[in-house]
């Protein structure tokens, strides 16, 4: 593989890395390498959640998920190359299982150089230099055609977008919860199955065959874990395309997308196949309208309802509260008419005092 | 796109031993509850997640076998930082008595903390229940609860189990965390070694706890929400 394409049809590849906090991202650098018959696009998620204890090393200080990810990027881009052979077949169960092999090997030996002290906590939750692993390894046939052979471990993610069929995710998100990818969004389920070095592993496989035009990609969760819904991830992209004059303006709208909603780091590869970026915007843009008018707005639509909703009933809580208040004024002077420290109060039964008033029936007056 | 930006929630509840062995520690017990909940919005904010409600309550327990000392005690949730004179205040009177020897009904705590009124708001949340103890667990059902916890603790551990594992439960089954800072003994080496979602360091209340592993325990509760 190169960096740059000399293939039959055109192509637009990008990729962008997001932090949260500067130097300190758990995601790594993504991976895109574009050849003329193969190409690779990948992301390493470290897990801050289950990967938090810090290593003190000579190149820094970091969480063992800072370390995690950027050691699965390595061993893949190291290790591919020879890991699917040169051959015009590959077999990507066998693929797989090296890779884990490699991956695991290299994990175990990088924690045994931290000679780390040995946490003295105890819980199903915590690994030892956990990541997830999403790389798509796209094939070209001799028809023109693309193998896109899926190796994932934990919940990055690959998809696919037509320009009619939208969005497909081509990975299944390693879950304890059967969570769809909806559910997912506002219930974050923990993983089962992870890159690390002190749990077994597995790194799963999966073949999909892909006729241009098509965009794939590679995303950690940080880009689809944020937004409204699936189909909003979708937008995110297409709308990002639609609105670019450049790829490097597509990864800026992608990005400040991403940007503006995540909640963790981010980091995203991405091929498109089978026009320039101006035939591209073309392809998808039918799929865009419908995306909108389908998907999009009805929901925004509902959002908007929702929050003008919300601001009425507030608006009437608001004048409940007050004519409350003003109708307790009214209603205080008699109430608390045997109140008054002065006033005294006449014994059940017992006769009025000389002096006191007679009772009136004119209205009583508000002091 | 319309604005998207997910709203965060978190609500910790504290169970804190307050039988009389604590007396040696427990002050520096009730100054880690009362840090420990910055510690979790400072862990979250660092990573960009604006926390948009954090609520806390108490739970102190010493003994039920010993009914004269206030077994259990309850607060309300806290909502901070608007109460944490409340919060701080419940904390600062509790004090070390009675319980006789351990074990001690730290199970009774737990099940009263898992049926807490946990927030429904919010679109990512996180649950957290804290033990400090440094006594083993009396076995469910030894002594009598007052009727004013009525069905809230269950009659034994399979069924506290159940209560914690119960995935339509008051808890979210993503959403909820226990640490526990409690020694290895009945009920707690068993909630560890079983129970999902569980941090446990063994110890006296967290004595000995390094910085690493602390700072272990707020990332998993602040970076995966």
């Amino acid at each position: 593989m190169s960096g740059a394409a000399q293939d039959a049809e055109p192509r637009v590849a990008m990729s962008f890395y997001l932090e949260q906090v500067a130097g300190e991202g758990e995601d790594a650098e993504p991976l895109v390498l574009v050849g003329y018959e193969r190409s690779l696009l990948g992301v390493f998620d470290g897990l801050g959640g289950a990967g938090g204890t810090v290593y003190e090393t000579p190149g820094g200080r970091h969480a063992g998920a800072w370390f995690a990810s950027r050691l699965a990027r390595d061993v893949v881009a190291g290790h591919m190359p020879e890991v699917v052979g040169a051959g015009p077949q590959i077999d990507g169960e066998q693929t797989a299982r090296q890779l884990a092999e490699r991956l695991r090997k290299a994990l175990v030996e990088r924690l045994a150089e931290f000679d780390a002290p040995r946490s003295s906590l105890r819980s199903k939750l915590l690994k030892a230099l956990p990541s997830t692993m999403a790389v798509a390894y796209l094939v070209r046939g001799e028809t023109g055609g693309y193998a896109c052979h899926c190796f994932w471990a934990g919940d990055s993610r690959l998809y696919v977008i037509d320009p009619v069929a939208g969005a497909q995710q081509l990975t299944s998100d390693d879950l304890r919860s059967d969570n769809d990818a909806m559910a997912n969004l506002l219930d974050d389920s923990v993983m089962d199955n992870c890159l690390s070095a002190d749990t077994e592993f597995v790194v799963h496989h999966r073949r999909v065959d892909l006729q241009p035009p098509f965009i794939a990609l590679a995303a950690s969760d940080g880009c689809f874990g944020y937004v409204a819904s699936p189909m909003h991830f979708e937008h995110l992209v297409l709308s990002g395309l639609d609105g670019a004059a450049s790829p490097d303006g597509w990864r800026e709208a992608l990005r400040s997308s991403v940007q503006a909603v995540a909640g963790d780091d981010a980091t995203l590869a991405l091929l498109a196949v089978g026009g320039d970026l101006a035939e591209l915007k073309g392809t998808y843009r039918t799929r865009l309208d419908t995306l909108r008018t389908t998907y999009i707005e009805p929901m925004e639509e509902a959002e908007r309802q929702t929050r003008s909703a919300q601001e009425q009933a507030d608006e009437l809580e608001q004048r409940r509260g007050a004519l409350r208040a003003e109708l307790w004024s009214k209603y205080k002077p008699d109430y608390e008419r045997h109140l008054s420290a002065d006033a005294p109060t006449p014994a059940p039964g017992s006769e009025p005092p000389a002096d006191a008033e007679a009772p009136s029936d004119e209205e009583p007056k508000t002091p | 796109m319309s604005d998207q930006g997910l709203t965060y929630t978190v609500d910790l509840v504290f169970c804190i031993d307050v039988s009389g062995s604590m007396r040696p520690i427990l002050d520096q017990v009730k100054a880690n509850a009362l840090s420990f909940y910055s510690d979790v919005q400072t862990n979250l904010t660092a990573k960009g997640k604006d926390v948009d409600q954090l609520r806390v309550r108490v739970v102190a327990f010493r003994d039920l076998a010993h009914p004269d000392e206030l077994p259990l005690e309850e607060s309300a949730f806290f909502t901070l930082p608007g109460e944490q004179e409340g919060f701080a205040a419940f904390v600062e009177r509790l004090s070390p008595a009675g319980g006789g020897d351990e074990p001690e009904s730290g199970l009774e705590a737990l099940a009263l903390a898992i049926s807490s009124d946990w927030t429904r708001t919010g679109d990512r949340r996180r649950q957290v229940i804290v033990v400090w103890t440094d006594a083993s667990t009396l076995p469910l059902g030894s002594a009598p609860a007052s009727p004013d916890f009525g069905t809230r603790i269950p009659a034994d551990f399979s069924a506290l189990t159940d209560q914690w594992e119960n995935e339509q439960g008051a808890m979210g089954v993503n959403s909820k965390r226990l640490i526990m800072f409690a020694p290895d003994g009945s009920g707690w080496s068993e909630i560890s070694s079983v129970w999902e979602n569980v941090v446990h360091h063994p110890s006296k209340a967290g004595s000995g706890l390094s910085e690493v592993d602390y700072g272990t325990i707020l990332d998993s509760i602040g970076n995966s929400v």
